[in-house]
């Protein structure tokens, strides 16, 4: 009897003292709760702190980056018109590509060259490797792919050659003109905030966005009709009614 | 716009694209696709903040009363829709090849 009451007193102790110390556990817990809650801002507030901190010089940045991209693409504008009938300009291209290989492999080697550590040189060579089987493979594929665009193209029919040799031109027309509307709205800083834009694209639901490229495009063939400069024996194939290109188009035509 | 604004089965056999229906309303779907896509971020690009905040305020407008409203704060807006169309059917003819 006497050692039951001894080991009931026993289990009281240990019961007591794994209490205690869950208690003091739980009140850690939640003093180190308190004072992470203390120390943490939510990230508004961080954001807030940062254009604080950044100020004007983060639109200076901002600034003189869009500059920059304005002058390149102007840069480019101005190749494109100087080249711009260049014939040859889509081999030009594919030639490009193909030696673009060569010269990415001769860059990592060059690295390899000047490197004065044994063990970054090792590391270098690693990825030298991996990167020429990736060049070996691209080049493969892009010789492939030249060539069969090539041989096809020879093969097609001259009407077929000159149709899709028209739609290439007015492809790389109207990205030219694209350009030219990127390079003025880069130039026009201030009056368009690239963030906010971003942001306000991707509130957008996907329902919203397709109402109004349709009724863009709508519009456009709408005046373009007006104008006669659509052919409306070509305008919509009538055979096609389940055409979801169709339907949508279908009440520009009515 | 030109006569080949819209995918259809007389343009792709110009190219040389000979493919079953099935693909073919695949294809258009994708070209339907593609093209909104372009044209609706060339035009948020081309639109200030404020015109921005107002587009946001159409949600339930009318399709006459969003072509208005496109036609007042669009002014490039021809040229943005005929630009995309002449890129994605340029796009199609160069890999003309791949379509089956």
């Amino acid at each position: 009897m006497i050692l039951l009451i001894k080991n009931r007193t026993k289990t009281n102790m240990i019961r007591e003292k794994i209490t205690a110390h869950l208690e003091a556990r739980d009140l850690r817990h939640q003093e180190a709760q308190a004072d992470y809650d203390a120390n943490t801002r939510s990230p508004d507030e961080l954001v807030t702190d940062d254009k604080e901190i950044l100020g004007t010089k983060a639109g200076s940045f901002l600034r003189n980056r869009y500059r920059h991209q304005a002058d390149q693409l102007s840069e480019q504008i101005e190749t494109a018109e100087a080249n711009k009938d260049v014939p040859g300009m889509r081999e030009k291209y594919i030639k490009y590509r193909d030696n673009r290989a060569t010269i990415q492999s001769a860059r990592i080697q060059r690295r390899i060259d000047n490197s004065s550590n044994s063990f970054l040189s090792a590391q270098i060579n690693r990825q030298r490797r991996f990167k020429l089987k990736q060049l070996k493979y691209a080049k493969k594929v892009y010789a492939d792919r030249s060539g069969t665009l090539e041989s096809k193209r020879v093969n097609k029919p001259e009407k077929l050659q000159k149709k899709v040799d028209e739609l290439i031109r007015k492809k790389v027309d109207a990205m030219y003109r694209k350009a030219q509307r990127e390079a003025l709205r880069q130039h026009s800083i201030g009056r368009h905030n690239v963030m906010k834009k971003a942001e306000f694209v991707a509130k957008m639901t996907p329902e919203m966005k397709k109402r109004i490229a349709t009724e863009a495009v709508l519009l456009v063939r709408k005046r373009n009709i007006e104008k006669g400069h659509l052919d409306s024996s070509h305008a919509v194939d009538a055979s096609l009614t389940k055409r979801k290109v169709t339907n949508e188009y279908g009440r520009t035509i009515e | 716009m030109s006569t080949d604004a819209l995918l259809n089965k007389q343009f792709l056999s110009d190219i040389g694209v000979a493919i079953d229906d099935q693909t073919y309303e695949a294809l258009s779907e994708h070209y339907a696709d593609t093209l909104h896509e372009r044209v609706i971020a060339e035009i948020t690009n081309e639109l200030d903040e404020q015109a921005l905040i107002e587009l946001e305020t159409l949600k339930d407008a009318s399709p006459d009363q969003l072509q208005q409203w496109l036609q007042a704060n669009v002014p490039q807006l021809d040229e943005i829709v005929q630009d995309e169309m002449a890129i994605l059917l340029g796009e199609m003819a160069e890999g003309a090849e791949e379509i089956k």
